[in-house]
């Protein structure tokens, strides 16, 4: 589904460059539900930008579904974002003067979807979530569970071939996450790809595989001397608290 | 698609109430005083009867002092009106399909006593052609015939307002109205003829309303009714008495032909010069050829009809209006910039830059048009404290109008406002690299 | 202060603050220029016509009475007239005149200096009575007054000639040339004689009739259609006609033109009814010659201080723009030390800088926008004091814009510096 070889991103100012991901590869499976960790400046979210083709590469090879994604136009990426890539963010972003349905129509639209199925689409989706009474609520009357079920429906609106979720639960308690996890963890099961940023160990074991990251670069956790995967775990759990 | 991104910038303007008030403030304010402007320019520039403008010509013959040329800004410009003489030669020609030399005076008119007392009034004198030239609107019958030119018959048309003040209004058609020391019977009664400019005589108050009663030319001599316009006159006085004065090189009566098309103009020219070296030889029109015949728009322009103060204050306004666009520039970039969270929303889910850029730009133009039509509720407003004023000093309260073409202007003036402000902030706004934003 | 930062950081956005920066330049270029046709409306309302304005009233006279077409009986009722309006209590002077201020107008013939071959001089002209000066409020500086008698003699020639079929010869004027005593202003006198030393010299029209400057009065303005609003020559006459009718013009004491006024038709009336009385005080009439360059003047102070608000209304939303934009950096600063002044100063400062380079550009535009104005219409050159006031009233609105949401930003809590985002 998703097969990433060599990626290289670097951010230049005009003083210094930051590898940001370095000789990055990465292979995900059709089905698989994959969680990636790291703690902050490892590289997850510029690896979560080039994945969901936000952002471009300097070096590399990126296959999605697929189709080399490597080298391609604005244009072109909107596409592929709007049709085959679903995204869950840790700050829900539903856009604030949409209500419920609207917000679900934004990508609909931009696929130029006809009237009737894009209603179709969306109160179906809806339904999923369970949030058909609260249709026509803006973002604002919601909490913050419903707020993300609603960005999760409006990825299910979408029928996306994978998606990427950055931190889906962060913003949220510990009831609302697990109704969250729940939901992923269905979608998965019907057959979508997920891949999700996260430093939740809770949330990361709902995953079926775990990537670590460090300083831009997949690690094997078990390859690791002990003390510095004790450090590293140790940092995650600080982050947490 | 359209529609549905007017909704949403609607949605965007209620979002914050304050700053859309002040942005579109700012547009309207910009609109308002170029649409007033634009308006008060285009009440004096705009063609008074479009209908004919171009096959009426008014004619004008340099029959001036041969030492210095007519006084006036333009020193190759002769005499804005003509001899009586010079009206009686070229009368002759049979070219034009109507023509009319006229003047106006000032006639003690008697009313019935129960009506009130002798009052004096503009009375414009003319030849029969003077109301099918012009288009003249009659609500009761008609102008007077050429027989009636000839005679002269003692006839009169009264405009409405001289109608509604001596014979209350009513259809007064054969009624009798006395005109200095002759009774004169109305064969007519205008509809409320009322052009923005004078245009027939541009050589006193050009803006004000029509006269209010027409009589027959002719009864210039056996009335030897003097001009209340202006006379011009150059070199000896010539002989004394009212003939004297008809006979004189004084230059006061106006004159206009219809050429229905260029041919006719063409004959008619060539009759003007044969009719001016005719009289060169008789030892008048000692200054070089320099006969006019001029459209209505051409004597609007050397009249000088509209104020330059009118085409300063346009420019002033263009550039107002330019400072309002560039203020709008500046609020919607920081305005779109501040959104960049919603816009990274829209990048990842699909949206392309054209997408993110019409939604932005259709913003700009809600803004504009909302402004536009604010602006024209002020411009409305402003017209109508000018034409107040106007009333006070003449006598005139309808000249400001707001009519189809300036609203067309102010509209397209915004939406130009509104596209040339929103063009930069909405590009800047679809480059926006959707990753940077989403992370909030 | 820190001037570098400030530009360093404009410098990085250059289109926020470009904008500002021609926003500023337009308006200093609109606002010199409004003002500068404010101060040419205003000169030319406050010139002074030399007249006592507030005082005087114009009566004219309008026969419809078919008697009023003999002579005889229009010179009595001239007579009669003159002898009632000076009868009215609070009348300081009457005259009989064709002579109406403030109208925009009047009439006019060519002269020149007897003799001189030289090119003939547009001037206005009008009749004057023995009374005229006195009632106008003129001051005669040279020369005398007409006198009655000469006013009366005078009027019964001129009718005789103007009756008659006056024989002309070759050159097409009347054989026999009139003379007449003429007043006239001292502009005048100064545009027909270089050494301005006019007093008993001679003047001659188109038909070759004299002219003799008796008197010289110090100050006319009239204004005319043609630039001619300072010449003038008054001649002695009586003016009357059943066509015409006849003018007067009162002069009150001052304060007495209310008391006066209503009293004026009824006089005349009560002496002959057989004609119509229109009354209008000098200064209703100024009002109306003068009421386009009032409405001008109204509407350009309007467009100003619309024009201001604009331009403020653009660096107010710059500021906030920021301000926002810099909540984090200014709780920075503000936790290494800065005093709430130093922030208020920065925003004031750096918003001076954009204003001041705005002004720059603008001086230039303003008098671009000025040359291209003068030379389209006839209107003034700029003077330098325009722009200076322009350029504070700028300076004023942008610290004032500025400040209030600077002060915002100065209000921001240090603690921001340490607030995760």
């Amino acid at each position: 589904m998703l097969s990433m070889k060599k990626i290289q991103k670097v951010y230049r100012t005009d003083l210094i460059e930051t590898h940001a991901l370095h000789d990055f590869s990465i292979d995900v499976r059709t089905g698989e539900f994959v969680a990636v960790m790291g703690r902050s400046g490892s590289g997850k979210t510029t690896f979560l930008n080039i994945a969901g083709l936000l952002d471009t590469f300097d070096q590399g090879t990126y296959h999605l579904d697929g189709q080399d994604v490597s080298r391609l136009s604005d244009n072109e990426m909107s596409k592929i974002r709007n049709q085959k890539i679903g995204f869950i963010f840790q700050s829900f972003n539903l856009i604030p003067d949409l209500d419920v349905f609207d917000n679900i129509d934004v990508p609909l639209r931009y696929r130029r979807l006809p009237a009737a199925e894009r209603r179709e689409r969306i109160e179906k989706a809806v339904r999923t979530v369970g949030l058909l009474s609260r249709i026509h609520h803006l973002p604002s009357q919601l909490s913050g569970g419903q707020q993300q079920r609603v960005a999760i429906a409006r990825v299910l609106a979408g029928d996306p071939r994978f998606i990427l979720a950055d931190e889906p639960t962060g913003n949220l308690d510990t009831m609302m996450s697990r109704e969250v996890m729940d939901l992923l963890e269905k979608i998965n099961e019907a057959g979508t790809t997920i891949v999700m940023v996260t430093h939740t160990p809770e949330c990361a074991s709902r995953a079926s595989r775990q990537i670590h990251l460090l300083d831009g670069e997949v690690v094997d956790l078990n390859a690791l001397p002990p003390e510095d995967a004790d450090r590293s775990s140790a940092s995650l759990a600080s982050t947490l608290q | 698609m359209l529609l549905h991104n007017l909704r949403i910038a609607w949605k965007s303007l209620r979002r914050n109430i304050t700053l859309s008030i002040l942005i579109v403030s700012g547009i309207a304010l910009g609109i308002a005083v170029s649409t007033t402007f634009a308006a008060f320019r285009h009440a004096f520039s705009k063609d008074p009867i479009p209908q004919k403008s171009d096959v009426l010509r008014y004619v004008r013959l340099d029959s001036w002092d041969p030492l210095k040329p007519y006084p006036g800004d333009d020193p190759t410009r002769p005499p804005t009106q003509i001899t009586f003489r010079d009206m009686q030669g070229i009368m002759k020609s049979t070219i034009p399909l109507r023509q009319s030399g006229m003047f106006v005076s000032n006639m003690y008119v008697y009313p019935d006593p129960k009506v009130g007392r002798p009052f004096r009034e503009l009375t414009r004198l003319c030849f029969s052609d003077f109301f099918p030239m012009f288009d003249v609107p009659f609500r009761y019958g008609s102008g007077w015939d050429r027989k009636a030119d000839a005679g002269p018959d003692p006839v009169v048309v009264l405009s409405s307002e001289m109608n509604q003040k001596l014979f209350g209004g009513k259809n007064s058609v054969g009624r009798t109205v006395r005109l200095a020391d002759r009774d004169f019977r109305v064969v007519g009664v205008l509809a409320g003829w009322r052009p923005n400019v004078r245009f027939y005589d541009l050589t006193q108050n050009q803006i004000a309303t029509p006269e209010n009663i027409y009589i027959p030319f002719n009864f210039l001599r056996p009335m030897q009714i003097r001009t209340n316009g202006n006379t011009d006159g150059w070199g000896t006085s010539g002989a004394p008495g009212f003939e004297g004065f008809l006979q004189s090189e004084t230059c006061w009566v106006q004159f206009w032909a219809e050429l229905p098309n260029e041919k006719s103009a063409a004959a008619y020219r060539d009759f003007l010069t044969a009719y001016v070296l005719e009289q060169k030889k008789m030892g008048r029109f000692q200054r070089p050829l320099n006969n006019r015949l001029s459209t209505v728009s051409e004597m609007m322009a050397d009249a000088g009809v509209v104020p330059k103060q009118a085409t300063a204050m346009l420019i002033v306004s263009l550039l107002f209006l330019a400072v309002c666009a560039v203020n709008l520039v500046g609020l919607l970039l920081g305005k779109f910039l501040a959104r960049g969270g919603e816009v990274g929303v829209r990048r990842a889910l699909g949206a392309s830059r054209a997408d993110i850029f019409l939604q932005h730009i259709v913003e700009c133009e809600l803004i504009a048009v909302l402004g536009g039509l604010v602006g024209i509720l002020l411009s409305l407003g402003a017209l109508a404290g000018m034409n107040a004023w106007l009333k006070t000093t003449m006598a005139r309260g309808d000249f400001f109008k707001l009519d189809l073409s300036m609203i067309l202007l102010s509209v397209g003036l915004s939406l130009a406002a509104g596209f040339i402000a929103g063009v930069y902030p909405a590009w800047r706004t679809c480059r926006l690299a959707p990753a940077m934003h989403l992370k909030v | 202060m820190e001037f570098g930062p400030i530009l360093r950081s404009m410098g990085r956005n250059k289109v926020r603050y470009g904008l500002i920066v021609v926003e500023v330049a337009l308006t200093l270029a609109i606002v010199a220029n409004c003002v500068n046709m404010i101060g040419d409306a205003r000169r030319e309302m406050a010139r002074p016509s030399g007249f006592d304005d507030d005082n005087i009233l114009s009566v004219r006279s309008a026969p419809f009475a078919p008697a009023f077409k003999e002579d005889g009986y229009l010179d009595a009722a001239l007579r009669k007239d003159i002898e009632v309006l000076r009868a009215i209590p609070g009348v300081h002077a009457v005259s009989n005149t064709r002579f109406l201020p403030w109208q925009g107008g009047g009439s006019s013939t060519t002269t020149r200096v007897l003799g001189s071959k030289g090119e003939m001089l547009r001037n206005q002209v009008y009749n004057a009575d023995e009374s005229t000066l006195e009632t106008l409020g003129s001051r005669l500086v040279e020369g005398r007054n007409f006198t009655r008698e000469e006013v009366e003699s005078d009027t019964k020639r001129l009718r005789e000639v103007t009756n008659s079929n006056r024989p002309r010869g070759a050159d097409g004027q009347p054989i026999d040339k009139i003379s007449q005593d003429v007043i006239i202003s001292r502009a005048f006198g100064d545009l027909l004689f270089k050494d301005g030393k006019s007093l008993g010299k001679s003047l001659e029209d188109d038909d070759g009739d004299q002219y003799r400057i008796v008197g010289v009065i110090d100050h006319f303005y009239n204004p005319y259609g043609w630039p001619i609003h300072e010449y003038v020559m008054f001649f002695p006459n009586y003016s009357r006609s059943f066509q015409g009718g006849s003018a007067y013009l009162l002069r009150v004491d001052p304060g007495k033109m209310k008391t006066v006024r209503p009293q004026v038709e009824k006089a005349l009336l009560a002496a002959n009814a057989g004609r119509n009385v229109q009354l209008k005080e000098l200064t209703e009439i100024k009002e109306r010659f003068q009421s386009q360059s009032a409405l001008l003047v109204k509407i350009l102070s309007l467009v100003i201080f619309l024009l201001l608000f604009v331009t403020s209304l653009g660096i107010v939303g710059l500021t906030v723009f920021s301000v926002a934009e810099r909540t984090r950096q200014i709780g920075t600063r503000r936790a290494l030390g800065a005093r709430k002044l130093d922030i208020l100063g920065y925003f004031l400062l750096e918003n001076w800088l954009v204003t001041t380079m705005g002004l720059v550009i603008g001086v230039a535009l303003a008098y671009g926008l000025n040359v291209a104005l003068v030379t389209r219409l006839n209107g003034t050159r700029m003077d330098a004091g325009l722009v200076i006031i322009g350029v504070a009233l700028l300076w004023i609105f942008g610290l004032g814009a500025t400040y209030f949401p600077a002060r915002k930003g100065a209000a921001v809590a240090p603690a921001v510096a340490t607030r995760n985002v």
